[in-house]
Parts: C-alpha cells; structure tokens; sequence
C-alpha cells in the first residue's frame, strides 16, 4: 500500500511499519503493551544501572495538548497518537482530505471496545463504525471520517492512532482547520511522565511506569499553521465567491452550475439581474451575500452541486438536517440534491425540524408517522419548531414507559402493568 | 411567509387531531359512565324476578356496582374526574389511552360473569380511535391530490367523532 504513495509522501514518512506490522500490531497490541511493559520493568533496571534506554516510540506533547482535552501526540515513526476525553461535552473531528489516501488504524480503546463505546456514544455513526472489528484495519473515506461524540455520561478515555500517509491532509477539529500537518520527527529523550502514562495506556501500564517521551521544546516543533477561515475552493475554476455576513467563511463557487441547479440562483445570476450584470462585466471574482444562510449547510449544498460527493457526509446532525432543509426550500434545491435527500433524512429526528425536512425533501410517509407521533405522544403541541431539543428528548426518553408520571402515579402504572390481560379477576 | 403558513397549518391539524382523539378517548370511559350510572341492571346472568317478590339480597347482581366503581376509579386515578378541558394540557393521547386499556373489572368470573366485563368493549372503542389517528394523513390534508377525502376525514375530527356504542345499546 505504501508503495503506492511513493513519490508523493515525504521520506520521513516511509518509516512507517508496512500494513502487515500495523495489522498485527493492532491486532495484538495487548501483547505487545504487556511486552513492551515488561521491557519497561527490565529496561528501567538497566536505565538505572546504564542509563538512556528507549524503551517507547517517543512522543511529543503538541502546543496545541491544552485545546480543549484534545491531546495530540507525533511520533517519530510518522504516527499521530489523537487522545480525545470522552467525559468532554462535544467533539467534532473531521478530517478533510483526498479519499483513500488515509489509511485508519485503530490501536486501542482504553476502556471499552470500541463498537460499544461508540455505539453508545454517537447513536448512528458508532452502528457504523461497530462494523468494523476494533482488531482491523479499515480504509476510510476521510470525508465520512466525522466524528460528533456526544458524551454525556461516560468517562474514559479513547486513543487512536492515525496513520497518515498523505502530507495533503487536513485536519479539523472543533472549527479550527490545521493544514497542512506536519508530522515532525523529534529526537528521544527520555522523560518520566506519570500523568501522561496514565492518560496513554491507563490499563497496560501502571501510573507509575516510566515511558521514553520526547522532551523536545515545543519552539522548535514545525508548527500548525492555522487557517480558521480559508477560501474553499469548491469549485477551484468558480467565478462567484460566497460570503456571508456572520463568518469569514467563503466558497469559491460556478455561478454556472448554482443556476443549473436552482431557479433561484437561475435568476440572481441572469444577465437581468444586478448580479448578473456584475458578472458579465468583471474581470475578477463576483462577491455574492448569503445573509441568512447557514454556511456549512450551503457548503454542503455546494459540495453537492458540483459534484464532490465525497466531501459531503450523510450523517448530518439534526439542527444541521434543518439548515440544510432550509436552504434547500429557499433555492429550490430539492431536485438538484436528488438522492441525498434520502441519505440525510435517515438521521432526521422528529419534531418540528424533522417535520419541516421530511417535507421539503418529500418524504410523505416519514411525514406521515412523524405527525402520528405528534399527534400520540405530545403533551400539549404547542406549535413550536423545537421537536429535537433535549428537552424533547428527555420527553421521549420518559415516554418509554408507556404512561406519563405526571399524568399517572407511580403506584397506578404499577398495577396497571401489572394487571392481566384478561384484566377481569375472580371475586369471592 | 409560505414557510410559516404551513408550518401553522400543520401544527394547527396535529393539534387539532390530539385533542379530538384525547377528546374521543374521554367519552369512552364517560359514555360507560354514564351507562353504569342509569339503574337498568346491565348484568347479563341476572334474570329478574316476574311479580313483586322480594329481591334477596344475596342475588342482587353486584358486576354493575363493581364495574361502575371501577369506572370512578380509574377516572380519579388517570386525573380525568372532573373531566379536563381542551387543550388537554399534560395528557397525551397514547398515554391516555394506555391507561382506558389498563381498566380492570372485577367481576365474578366464578358465577359466570365473565361476559358482564366492559374491559374488552373499552379496549376496542380506545383501539378505535387510535385506529383512526393511524388514518389520518396530514400530508394529504396540506397538500395532497386525495384532498377532498381527507378534508372530510378532518371535518369529522375537527367537530370531534361521534362514536356509536352499537353492541352496547342493543343490549340495554
């Protein structure tokens, strides 16, 4: 596999293991941590005695290890160690690059397999990463690389590790665009760490274990440049660059394909419009406001549009579905999205949000058992668009039992549920 | 604007809906009520007695007087007795109707009173209603070619169901 990036990664990257090593070193990994915490043991005797023995692949601590309990750790060896907190609120990490040039590989989960935690960790998105046996590798689209943890109640910790072959890649997390990263050999020296052991491997090895890090000063790392608000270059040869009023955030996008695609944009871009003019007569690239639109829902869109369909993820959160639904309504956009659609909608929850999306992409039957619901289960539809808040949620949650506790005592459910089917009793 | 007039529209039938369900789920248990109420023996075994004997005590039907309390009961319980007044703010219509089902009468089964139990008629009126909140289309309502069907269907909720206890006044 790596043969195939030759030419294209740079040398101090081909250190990485061939796929087999990694395979097994994952597959394994328990075996190997168990051996290479007896090397440890052994080792710290001989350090003690000779003093200067490597006994792990070093790591470093990133500047950016206080960014919101994300811990990033680079590797001699190419690899990127991402350690995330699981009892943190909401992560969003997504990885933008070129398909198939990122091969992920999953070493470890500290606490639980990685299908469970996920699983009960972000709902749909962990079924499908439960797919995958924690033991193997799997190739990724990047793009669909997104993972929103929600984590309200579990704690532990989760560790990865990415192997990152392309030096093109993007790395995205909570907002912040890191491009392009860097992956910096450092030198090794050794350093007790308590606190980073614990963090690393709390179950293999014991907080007191001594581990090789490196202690190079974070000066003289190759930083990561941040650029929070890039022109994305949807369309690298657009004449219309997309702007909006709350962000810095800006498409490059065809004014072409947009009026292809919608009616709306058909006649903000025709030659009888203001826009239209501005572009017939501009040598360069023609500014457009979109002041009440969402920019990742447009961008989304826009990704759809001119065909980069990897880009575009089908697990889109449920305030996210809105946005884009809207959007969607106000340009008229429903055709030109054609199956995506469907693929967004099978995240859509309920509520009024849901409602509205089910009916702007058409989904008769999902509106259908949408209003039943509403219809069942509220309490008092009170004609708000908030369906999907927590705070409906926790009503769902407590609407599991069947009977409203506010509506029946505690004892009363009891004896109903308890009651025969017959519900007739003999009586002497 | 268009958005937010259907999004009225919609709300407004689904509100419309719950409270004509919730409203048909109430005179269920009203209408046995009430029944239950009149002093016409609806005991099945009970045969009355021709010419004016006395009655013994000890062969008065009871299942009436036991289905009647059951009925209060289970209004006091499910918070229906007084009797709410729409929006129904606090119930919901699956509730509701799991707590009508959960009715329990205690009848003498062992004198063959089996049949005088109104469980299994409340739970099909209560199946019922859910039955026709299962029919209704709302989409069909807003914007579909079966329009004039389903307005119909909504004329009936909106002046709310008018439900015909057949078996229950052949009997009486």
């Amino acid at each position: 596999m790596l043969a195939r990036f030759k030419g294209k990664v740079p040398d101090r990257l081909m250190a990485i293991p061939p796929d087999d090593d990694l395979i097994r070193y994952t597959k394994y990994s328990k075996d190997l941590y168990s051996k290479e915490k007896r090397k440890a043991r052994h080792s710290e005797k001989e350090e003690t005695q000779e003093g200067g023995v490597n006994i792990m692949p070093s790591f470093t601590a990133h500047p950016l290890a206080s960014f919101s309990r994300f811990f990033f750790y680079f590797s001699s060896s190419g690899f990127c160690t991402l350690n995330f907190s699981l009892s943190s609120a909401v992560f969003l990490l997504s990885l933008k690059c070129k398909p198939l040039l990122y091969l992920v590989y999953l070493i470890k989960i500290a606490i639980r397999p990685l299908g469970t935690l996920l699983e009960n960790s972000v709902g749909s998105l962990g079924a499908k990463f439960a797919q995958y046996s924690p033991i193997r590798c799997f190739h990724m689209k990047v793009s669909h690389l997104a993972l929103a943890v929600r984590v309200g109640d579990l704690s532990g910790e989760a560790l990865y590790l990415l192997k990152m072959p392309s030096p093109r890649g993007h790395l995205t997390v909570l907002g912040a665009s890191l491009s392009p990263l860097q992956l910096t050999p450092t030198p090794a020296t050794t350093l007790q760490s308590q606190a980073l052991s614990t963090v690393l491997y709390p179950t293999l090895l014991p907080a007191s274990t001594s581990i090789s890090l490196s202690s190079h000063p974070a000066s003289t790392l190759v930083p990561l440049k941040l650029n929070m608000n890039p022109t994305n270059e949807i369309d690298p040869l657009g004449d219309v660059i997309a702007i909006f009023p709350t962000t810095s955030t800006k498409f490059r996008v065809s004014s072409r394909i947009l009026s292809l695609a919608s009616p709306v944009f058909r006649a903000m871009f025709s030659p009888h419009s203001l826009r239209g003019v501005a572009l017939a007569s501009a040598t360069a690239l023609v500014e457009v406001e979109f002041p009440d639109g969402s920019p990742r829902a447009l961008e989304a869109i826009f990704n759809v549009l001119h065909f980069r369909h990897d880009c575009v993820s089908e697990n889109v959160s449920y305030d996210f579905l809105y946005e884009i639904a809207l959007v969607v309504h106000k340009y008229d956009l429903v055709d030109a999205v054609g199956l995506w659609g469907e693929a967004w909608l099978r995240g859509a929850g309920g509520g009024g949000k849901g409602l509205f999306a089910m009916y702007v992409f058409g989904d008769r039957e999902g509106f259908r058992k949408e209003c039943q619901r509403a219809i069942l289960q509220s309490h008092d539809y009170d004609c708000n668009l908030n369906g999907g808040s927590e705070k409906g949620k926790e009503t769902e949650m407590e609407e599991e039992n069947g009977l409203d506790s506010n509506l029946v005592p505690t004892r009363v459910l009891g004896k109903i549920y308890t009651s025969p089917s017959d519900a007739t009793c003999n009586y002497s | 604007m268009l958005l937010a007039i259907i999004a009225n529209l919609v709300l407004e039938l689904i509100s419309e809906a719950r409270i004509s369900a919730i409203r048909s789920l109430l005179s269920v248990v009203e209408y046995f009520t009430n029944l239950y109420f009149t002093r016409d023996i609806k005991c099945r075994v009970y045969i009355p007695t021709p010419g004016p004997k006395p009655i013994f005590r000890s062969s008065i039907p009871t299942c009436d007087v036991r289905i009647l309390g059951t009925l209060i009961t289970l209004r006091t319980t499910i918070g229906i007795r007084p009797a709410p007044q729409p929006p129904y703010k606090g119930f919901s219509v699956q509730n509701l109707a799991l707590a009508i089902k959960g009715l329990r009468c205690c009848v003498d089964v062992d004198q063959g009173h089996r049949e005088c139990s109104i469980v299994g008629q409340v739970v099909r009126q209560v199946d019922e209603v859910l039955a026709q909140v299962d029919r209704l289309d709302i989409w069909n309502s807003c914007w579909g070619e079966s329009a004039e069907d389903s307005h119909e269907e909504e004329q009936r909720w909106r002046h709310g169901t008018e439900f015909k206890f057949a078996f229950i006044r052949d009997r009486t």
